[in-house]
């Protein structure tokens, strides 16, 4: 039966103007609903740099400030908040200073470097080194992503300032007129933290055998033997122990320290393997002081994850308490309330480098800036900031320091002096305990009260 | 009532409305268009509640969403395998190793970007396609 229906050609034929119609209105719709275009940001270029090489940044074309970080992987929530700090710092920059620098926009441009995995934090540099009109990078974000980036970032005469690395040996092996600086505090200060506090400093707690364990990384290495020099020589018997990144059964380690009668255990790494270790030394019966480094300091990875049975825990470096309106501009670029704990320093990184630009540039007649890679380095040097950190400018090594001219050695054999680990706030190192699901500072702004 | 009932004692209800489009063409193609610009202006327009998340419960689901937020969706598959072959290196030749991890150090480069304007700043993600990579040398033991 064909209903009456006409011919199948003849149909076309008196539909196809319609169709051809209705076709090219819902491509122009259907353009018109994609939205705002990207930014067209800058791209990746083939120039040679290195320290005698003058960045030109053409008429017109933007500063790009970079930064390393974990965007991805167990480190990428702390990796992408450090991040957004690095972008609300130039929001931050720009509303007290000018919109551009000498007419040039101001762009951030992130790679993942994994954090941890150094051959990812190498890509990383590689990358950022190759981004037409970079004036700097803020990161990379761990130490051993540091350690093995430098070389690349330093043949290029590229000034990285890492907000959350710490490795002692980074600064203090670096030779004079290195580029690489840091808003961080170094291991072995936050190693005396944990010593003083050990030893009874700070009234945070009083140990007699501890238990130190790292997670066989830079990083956790560095800041376990920091610890344990510290704690002995305030008479505390330690015992260190390495674990292997990625372990989840911690089963004999928990049997051994229970055994032992320790009243301290400290772990130098990173989460999960801090909250899985934490749980399992609590399921196993172990009842004494539980501490960690700022590795692990984290209100999402370790918190959250352990629940009610991590109340209590101590930390040696945590967040710096953040303005309102810099938390709430955080919190609108991630959906998050930030919580790790180098925002702050990561912030105060991408200031000292935007500050040290504005001061070197030179503008051409042209409209192109001309930056020169070792006055840049020696203008972050002596930049001098009052950050969300506190006061802060660098010394010869790229280590941060409170004021021009203070000897950080100097500095910190008087805190092991007087006994004073709350002097270490004005290096923006803090420690904090878990209080009620939330990582409450001890010493410094907004300190809360210890709880036993 | 089913379609042959009606077939046999007149015309169903989706020949009636066929019949009925074939003779208001133009009306049924204008309708349609008018459908699918409604449609277009309307997504533009009104706000979507879209936060409800169709996550699983339990320790399982936090485990989804963790594994979601750490490695984000980016990757696609986590898994892929890839079986290497050279057609005159043998596996126990160190060029051949040597060409592997040249390989899986070339796949853990790989890099997506995405451009965005945040805060008032133009900012370029450029994330990582390759999470891990784990090389296994099958030697035929």
């Amino acid at each position: 039966m064909n209903y009456g229906l006409p011919a199948k050609t003849r149909l076309f034929r008196r539909l196809s103007p319609l169709l051809a119609l209705a076709c090219l209105l819902v491509a122009v719709l259907a353009l018109a609903g994609c939205g705002a275009a990207a930014p067209d940001v800058a791209g990746l270029t083939d120039t040679e740099r290195s320290p005698d090489t003058p960045l030109v940044i053409a008429p017109g074309e933007p500063i790009v400030v970079g930064v390393s970080s974990a965007l991805t992987g167990p480190n990428g929530v702390r990796g992408s908040e450090y991040r957004d700090g690095v972008i609300v710092a130039v929001e931050r920059w720009k509303a007290a200073n000018s919109e551009t620098i000498a007419g040039h926009e101001i762009q951030v441009v992130a790679e993942d470097d994994g954090c941890t995995e150094a051959d990812n934090a190498v890509v990383a540099a590689e990358r950022l080194i190759q981004r037409s009109g970079l004036v700097g990078v803020i990161g990379p974000q761990c130490s051993s992503g540091v350690a093995a980036a430098m070389p690349s970032y330093a043949a290029a005469g590229v000034v990285t300032i890492s907000g959350s690395a710490t490795t002692t040996r980074l600064t203090t092996g670096q030779e004079e007129g290195g580029y690489f600086f840091r808003t961080a505090y170094r291991n072995d200060l936050e190693g005396t933290l944990i010593g003083l506090a050990g030893g009874g400093g700070g009234g945070l707690f009083l140990a007699q055998t501890a238990y130190l364990i790292d997670d066989g990384d830079t990083y956790g290495v560095d800041l376990s033997s920091n610890a344990a020099l510290a704690l002995r020589a305030n008479g505390v018997d330690v015992t260190t122990v390495s674990v292997v990144p990625g372990s989840v059964d911690y089963g004999d380690l928990v049997s051994e320290i229970v055994g032992s009668g320790a009243d301290f255990v400290g772990f130098a790494g990173f989460n999960p393997e801090a909250a899985l270790l934490y749980r399992q030394l609590r399921a196993g019966g172990y009842a004494g002081v539980f501490g960690a480094g700022d590795g692990a300091a984290s209100e999402s990875d370790f918190v959250a994850p352990v629940g009610e049975a991590a109340e209590g825990a101590l930390f040696a470096g945590c967040r710096i308490p953040l303005p309102a309106d810099v938390a709430s501009e955080l919190e609108s670029l991630s959906g998050r309330a930030p919580s790790a704990s180098f925002t702050a320093h990561f912030a105060d990184a991408t200031t000292a480098l935007l500050d040290a630009v504005q001061a070197v540039a030179e503008e051409g007649a042209d409209g192109s800036l001309t930056i020169d890679p070792a006055e840049l380095r020696e203008a972050v040097r002596s930049v001098e900031i009052d950050g969300l950190t506190g006061a802060l400018t660098f010394n010869a090594q790229g280590d941060r320091i409170p004021a021009p001219g203070v000897d950080l050695d100097d500095f910190h054999n008087a805190i092991i002096e007087n006994f004073d680990p709350e002097a270490f706030v004005s290096l923006g190192l803090v420690p904090c305990q878990v209080q009620d699901g939330k990582l409450v500072n001890l010493f410094g702004p907004e300190a809360g009260t210890l709880r036993q | 009532m089913s379609e042959q009932q009606a077939g046999a004692g007149g015309t169903s209800f989706t020949a009636t409305i066929a019949l009925w489009a074939s003779r208001h063409r133009r009306l049924v193609v204008l309708g349609w268009l008018v459908a699918v610009i409604a449609a277009l202006v309307s997504c533009s327009v009104l706000t979507v509640d879209d936060s409800v998340e169709g996550n699983a419960p339990g320790e399982s689901g936090r485990a989804f969403t963790l594994v979601e937020e750490r490695f984000g969706t980016e990757e696609g598959r986590p898994d892929e395998i890839i079986v290497f072959s050279h057609p005159t290196l043998t596996v126990d030749d160190a060029a051949y190793e040597a060409l592997v991890t040249g390989l899986l150090r070339d796949f853990r480069a790989l890099r997506v970007e995405d451009t965005r304007s945040a805060a008032g700043s133009d900012v370029l993600d450029s994330k990582r396609l390759v999470a891990s990579t784990i090389s296994h040398y099958d030697i035929g033991l």
